[in-house]
């Protein structure tokens, strides 16, 4: 059974299930050629993937941005557990490295028969396995602000 | 950019702690003075303080004083850089989501 985390305060949740078994979904979020064919921002490709599979092992991910400048993620694996689990931080490069924002990824790939449950947990903290976890507040304060701005 | 991304760090961090979270619920229905804010939770005057304060310093709310009497009110255009930071984050995922989606039919499609 794997455990669903709890989002932080202040989380980004999504599930999607996938047509496919499980070991095929973990092993597309993690094989460097198969991840090039999808992951990006919508409408644009993917120019380069390189992955170090293991605890503490990084990641580096070269798409396509706007105005031919490349956008790139990376990252370091926190925790592996195939085929099952992913966490690693996240962090858009910029070119003044004190100006990136780590933030962390969690992927976690739930079997349902033939299909794959992804569930992707984005949180935006430095330290976000040691804040308190709790969705609802920071809901209705989106919810509130969205209110106030519109 | 670089401007962003601190302000964003800063709300996120006032943010992560439950009873400022509290604040920012209540003050969402109209702005209230300190005092105002303080009767609604079973802890001292001065620990709200410090926890408006944090929240002043990160931007989401804004002191107005009128003769003695502070008024906090939240300021609602620095939420939108976090509100702007999950909705980015979310189209790249649901873009991302829907590409590996059409990547697995194919490929279920070529195998059977």
């Amino acid at each position: 059974m794997t455990q669903v985390t709890n989002p932080s305060a202040v989380a980004l949740v999504l599930r999607r299930t996938f047509d496919a078994p499980r070991e095929t979904v973990f092993k597309a979020w993690t094989d460097p050629a198969i991840m090039q064919q999808f992951l990006g921002p919508a409408n644009r490709g993917c120019k380069n993937v390189q992955v170090d599979l293991r605890a503490g092992g990084a990641y580096r991910i070269v798409m396509d941005g706007p105005d031919g400048e490349d956008f790139i993620a990376k990252g370091i694996y926190r925790e592996v557990v195939v085929p099952e689990r992913v966490v690693c931080t996240w962090l858009w490069e910029e070119d003044d490295p004190s100006q990136e924002h780590e933030t962390l990824l969690t992927l976690e790939f739930i079997a349902k028969g033939n299909q794959t449950e992804l569930v992707l947990t984005h949180e935006n903290f430095k330290d976000a396995e040691s804040c308190e976890r709790h969705t609802e507040g920071w809901m209705a304060i989106l919810d509130a602000y969205a209110k106030l701005i519109a | 950019m670089a401007k962003h991304e601190e302000q964003l760090t800063a709300v996120f961090s006032a943010l992560s702690d439950p009873t400022r979270r509290r604040i920012i619920e209540r003050l969402a229905r109209g702005p209230l003075s300190v005092g105002e804010i303080a009767a609604g939770f079973p802890i001292s005057q001065p620990a709200i303080s410090k926890h408006v304060r944090v929240l002043e310093e990160s931007g989401l709310i804004a002191r107005e004083v009128t003769g003695r009497v502070h008024r906090c009110r939240i300021a609602p255009e620095n939420m939108q850089a976090a509100v702007t930071w999950l909705e980015t984050q979310r189209r790249f995922w649901n873009a991302t989501f829907d590409r590996l989606d059409a990547l697995l039919t194919r490929k279920g499609k070529k195998s059977s």
